[in-house]
């Protein structure tokens, strides 16, 4: 498939990542196959990520989808991961705290870490920023 | 609290510290130790020059001139960061033999992010300096015995892994019925035997029941709740799929609540994935 590089700040929702955007500790900040938006952008541009490479034809001179094809209706494989793998991480953490009853502190600790391993796993924003 | 027979039958056939390793502990605790003198020892051993000069040129530290000599690195890092490296990195040597039943280098991953966080921790609650590098090797060797156990006993280890799902117990309580010691006394007995710093020893012994560790309660409290948060963070995994619940004596000790508590898992996402690159150094 080809690949075409674009600034960050030329993204537009709806372009492709054609690779994983990996920060400099290894961490993949965004998958291949992500469907970018603005607060993609945002989170990029958070990162110091100066451009990115997306798959050819979902920029911004990408002819407009033939009326009737339906798919953008389906989640695209990268939101289909992102939502698997939030499920198995909450089901681990709500399985480490099983055996924990009705004690009010390790509700507390469990609360406060399902908020974060799920902020972690789809790379959302921080609570509270705007996508500009 | 007396070592079982069992126990210390067990500790005999576990490894010594290796000479280099010791020798290092013993100018660590001296009071008269130059950097000279660590650089003495060091530079016999290739392995672990290559890993110090690696350990001060990692991004870990950031510092900004490259560092080519070993005595420049001890003066830099301290004499106990090098302590730390060099059992640090026996003991990951030593002891990474996986098994059907336990992952080492899940549990390795679990071990760094228990440091990690206990370091975040200190700093959120105030603990002295003297005490952050403390905390941080604590929480790395926490559980040694476990590592310990999948290496020099490994059908102890399995036999544990089955009790604890057979009859539905934490490690340590399935370790109690199979050889009636946990991981934590063998883990404060190996340091023990490596003739390692008690107040080490004690936070590493109790960090089970943090309100027996003395006047060493509130850092064993620490490597507590370390370990708990460490587990809730998925970092790694500790060799069981459930957490026991924190000791109220040590939510108390430390004064805990729901701010604090928030601030040391925010801080501790971030360090764990800069001391990452630790485990690859060793």
């Amino acid at each position: 498939m080809d690949r075409e590089r674009i600034s960050t700040s030329r993204i537009e929702e709806g372009m492709i990542l054609a690779d994983d955007v990996t920060l400099p500790g290894g961490r993949v900040l965004l998958a291949a196959e992500t469907k970018l938006t603005k607060n993609h952008a945002a989170q990029l541009k958070k990162h110091g990520v100066v451009h990115v490479f997306i798959q050819a034809g979902t920029g911004p001179s990408a002819p407009p989808a033939a009326p009737g094809e339906g798919n953008e209706t389906l989640p695209t494989a990268a939101e289909y991961r992102l939502t698997q793998r939030l499920a198995e991480v909450r089901e681990r953490i709500d399985r480490l705290f099983s055996r924990a009853g009705e004690d009010e502190r390790m509700a507390l600790i469990h609360a406060l870490a399902v908020e974060r391993v799920k902020r972690i796993a789809l790379h959302l924003p921080e609570a509270g920023e705007k996508a500009p | 609290m007396k070592p079982t027979p069992r126990l210390l039958e067990k500790i005999e056939e576990l490894p010594t510290l290796p000479d280099v390793v010791a020798r290092v502990n013993q100018l660590v605790n001296s009071e008269s130790a130059t950097a000279g003198h660590v650089n003495a020892v060091i530079s016999r051993d290739m392995a672990l020059s290559a890993k110090v000069l690696r350990m001060a040129n990692s991004s870990f530290y950031g510092f900004s001139r490259r560092i080519t000599s070993i005595t420049h690195a001890v003066v830099i890092l301290g004499f106990k960061t090098i302590r730390n490296l060099a059992l640090s990195a026996f003991v990951f040597n030593a002891f990474k033999r996986k098994t059907p039943a336990f992952d080492v280098r899940a549990f390795w991953i679990h071990s760094l992010g228990v440091a990690v966080t206990a370091a975040a921790a200190s700093e959120e609650l105030g603990f002295s300096i003297h005490d952050r590098e403390d905390v941080f090797i604590g929480g790395l060797l926490h559980g040694v015995g476990k590592v310990a156990m999948s290496e020099y006993m490994p059908e102890d280890l399995e036999a544990v892994c089955r009790m604890m799902k057979e009859k539905d117990l934490s490690f340590a309580e399935a370790e109690r019925v199979v050889h009636e010691f946990d991981y934590a006394e063998l883990s404060g007995a190996l340091l023990d035997k490596w003739s390692l710093p008690p107040g080490l020893i004690a936070v590493v012994r109790h960090h089970l029941d943090p309100a027996r560790a003395g006047e060493h309660e509130r850092t064993a409290s620490l490597v507590h709740l370390s370990d708990i948060l460490s587990r809730a963070l998925l970092f790694g995994c500790a060799g069981e799929d459930r957490v026991t619940p924190i000791s109220p004596e040590a939510w108390a000790t430390l004064r805990l609540d729901r701010d604090i508590l928030g601030r040391i898992m925010d801080r501790s996402l971030v360090e764990f994935e800069r001391a990452s690159a630790f485990l690859d150094i060793l």
